[in-house]
């Protein structure tokens, strides 16, 4: 079954493109994540699916129902939690649960077992009269989750809901999104931390508004990086070991990366060729002294920013060749 | 279908609760207006500063000025030998009357003569000139037939005719015409109509701004509910706003309440609806709160007291300015209060102005939902 369908989806703020066209399923019952960096599309086409924007063009399907047609039922079947905190500041915790109970009409024999589910989710059992200003960000966060799942939607989607939130908090977030998953929902989360993205099922990255790649996360990486070798090089200023390796014949990308850099070279006959052809080019380039180069698994992170390169790239080959 | 209106009511009544200068602000503002306005503004003269230059200096010339002074319109404030000082106490704002009675003013009357009284007035307020002329006018025309009178007598003439003509004028609804009577009721009406509008006009624009109309907008509510929900807590406060201004009305002013208070409420119910309305319409059309308290000021403000009748009558008004007083919700109401309070009109009279309200709040409400977007 599919929970999501989106096809071609566009849409303009006037002369800006924030979607531009993208197409995906999210399957029922996974965990979907939307990964990006800021100003991807990934709250645009969140809040679309949702019903808050009207797209400019193309058509999706949600919870099994047409998106144009039905946008009120699809969201008695969603739950959604916008990026910024949308419970009101000014109500306790209790009375932010309460209302949405009432909103979303939940049987009134059925309540207090889902305010006391949404309360647990928060860890705020014992603390319902609390103002729900005062929370730390975290809790907040599992509140307004606890409030988006209260009428047990089919399909929730989070818009970055561990942003800005510390370490800990973030796990215990991640934590609910898989309980949520056992319990058959859908989960459609955005985020920009490659991290996050690992426990997704199915990923999507989007950049500049389209859709660069979409595979399982571990599958994604090695995807991205296919027929290259990826090393980590370290010993003279990483700076200088991009500046001396990019662009340079057999190297497909070199990032600062820490103390190191990471290079991406064709994958020559043998591991060790692509360790080679480093060294020469550092050699030529007169970056001497003591210098380490060491293979490494891709992780998320780099066939993220690979896929971005090569996007940038082909997006100014486009540009030169319509001119 | 079980509506959601009262989920929405029951969050609103939290908030308004929760902060207390909207609270202080929809009971402490329209008090402060109307003892403000009500005790500011009075169309009686009274006291008028009058300065008196008797050049005569007789009996006769000191019954004059008596007659003056002992009214309480007028207050003498100087009294100056001759008339070459008056022109500075009228420049100076010190008097703003002057009576000169001439030499031989006394001599004159008592041969028949005829002799001219000056009377000075400080025009630049016109309309107090205008109505000082007016009690001027009145005690010369008293004086003037009591010396026709003792004239005829003492020739041995009947003067029980005198006046021929003699005009007995009754004020009925407010015999002393005392204007804070009328203007307080307008005044209630004209305060209720901005404090209406200004309690709904932040609603639903300060849920865009904080965000949480995202959320909000996000589930299945629909918008008709959350406009209606937003609505009521406020009716409530503003219909117990509209009969507090009253009790003060009638309580500190004075002013009569003769008709019926059931009738009163539930015309201010509809009044209110209207009121409310205009503030749900500036929230929805809105892009920041400032933007919607300022729609709320330009449209409830300066017509509720240009236009309703309050301050000005519509019927002197030129008819292009009558036909917009058509489109201003004060102005029924206006004429409401003034009916229930001081005549005590009965349903049947105050029909035809409530339902205009009715319908006027009717389509703002429905402008609100209409233009209500559940999008971001």
């Amino acid at each position: 079954m599919i929970a999501v369908h989106a096809e071609n989806l566009v849409k303009h703020f006037g002369p800006f493109t924030a979607v531009d066209g993208i197409s995906f399923e999210v399957p029922e019952g996974a965990i979907f994540g939307f990964l990006g960096p800021n100003g991807a599309g990934k709250t645009t086409t969140i809040r679309m699916l949702c019903g808050l924007l009207v797209p400019t063009k193309g058509r999706a399907t949600v919870a099994g129902l047409d998106l144009a047609r039905d946008a009120d039922r699809i969201k008695e079947r969603i739950g959604y939690m916008s990026q910024r905190f949308s419970l009101y500041g000014d109500l306790t915790v209790l009375q932010n649960l309460q209302f949405y109970a009432g909103i979303y009409r939940i049987p009134r024999r059925k309540r207090p077992a889902r305010i006391d589910f949404a309360l647990e989710i928060a860890g705020l059992r014992g603390h319902e009269h609390r103002l729900t200003s005062t929370l730390a960000g975290g809790v907040k966060q599992r509140l307004a989750l606890g409030a988006a799942i209260l009428h047990e939607p089919r399909i929730v989607f989070l818009d970055e809901p561990t942003a800005g939130v510390d370490p800990a908090s973030r796990r215990a977030f991640w934590d609910l999104i898989a309980e949520l998953r056992l319990q058959g929902t859908t989960v459609f989360v955005t985020t920009h931390y490659m991290d996050e993205a690992e426990h997704c099922d199915r990923l999507v990255l989007i950049y500049g508004g389209r859709k660069i790649a979409e595979a399982p996360p571990r599958q994604l990486a090695a995807e991205a990086l296919s027929g290259g070798s990826l090393f980590a090089v370290s010993g003279p200023p990483s700076a200088s070991i991009v500046s001396a390796l990019r662009g340079k014949p057999g190297i497909r990308a070199a990032q600062v990366y820490g103390s190191a850099a990471r290079v991406l070279v064709d994958r020559g006959p043998d591991e060790a060729s692509g360790a080679r052809r480093i060294e020469a080019l550092l050699a030529e380039a007169g970056l001497v002294g003591p210098c380490q180069v060491k293979p490494v698994r891709p992780t998320l992170e780099d066939a993220f920013i690979h896929l971005i390169e090569r996007e940038d790239a082909l997006a100014a080959d486009r540009k030169g060749r319509s001119r | 279908m079980k509506t959601r209106v009262p989920a929405i009511a029951k969050k609103e009544l939290l908030h308004i609760l929760r902060d207390w200068r909207t609270l202080a602000m929809a009971f402490v503002l329209p008090l402060v207006l109307l003892l403000l306005f009500g005790y500011a503004i009075t169309f009686d003269i009274r006291d008028l500063r009058l300065a008196v230059a008797d050049e005569d200096r007789t009996r006769a010339s000191r019954s004059l000025v008596e007659r003056f002074s002992a009214s309480r319109y007028f207050r003498l404030v100087a009294e100056v030998p001759s008339a070459d000082h008056l022109p500075g106490l009228l420049d100076r704002g010190e008097a703003q009357i002057a009576l000169v009675v001439p030499k031989g003013y006394s001599d004159r009357l008592a041969r028949w003569e005829g002799v001219a009284v000056q009377v000075l007035f400080d025009g630049s307020e016109s309309n107090t000139a205008t109505i000082a002329s007016g009690y001027v006018d009145a005690i010369f025309s008293s004086l003037n037939v009591s010396y026709v009178k003792e004239i005829l007598s003492r020739r041995g003439l009947p003067a029980g005719g005198l006046p021929p003509v003699d005009p007995r004028v009754r004020v009925w609804f407010n015999p002393e015409l005392d204007s804070t009577s009328t203007i307080v009721p307008g005044l209630v009406a004209m305060i209720m109509m901005v404090i209406a509008a200004l309690l709904t006009s932040l609603t639903v624009v300060r849920e865009r701004e904080m965000g949480s109309l995202e959320g909000l907008i996000a589930t299945p509510v629909r918008k008709h509910e959350i406009l209606l929900g937003k609505m009521l807590p406020y009716l409530l406060i503003a219909l117990a706003d509209s009969v507090l201004a009253t009790v003060v009305g009638v309580l500190v002013f004075d002013v009569p309440f003769v008709g019926s208070v059931a009738l009163f409420i539930g015309t201010a119910l509809v009044f209110t609806v209207a009121g409310l309305s205009i503030g749900l319409l500036a929230s929805v059309v809105a892009g920041s709160q400032l933007l919607a308290n300022q729609i709320v000021f330009l449209t409830t403000l300066l017509p509720s007291m240009l236009l309703s009748g309050f301050l000005f009558p519509v019927k002197s008004m030129p008819p292009w300015v009558q036909a917009i007083t058509y489109a201003v919700p004060a102005r029924y109401f206006v004429s409401i209060c003034r009916g229930i309070l001081l005549k005590g009109q009965p349903l049947e009279d105050v029909t035809r102005p409530a339902l205009f309200l009715a319908a006027f709040g009717a389509i703002l409400l429905g402008l609100a939902i209409a233009r209500f977007r559940k999008k971001l």
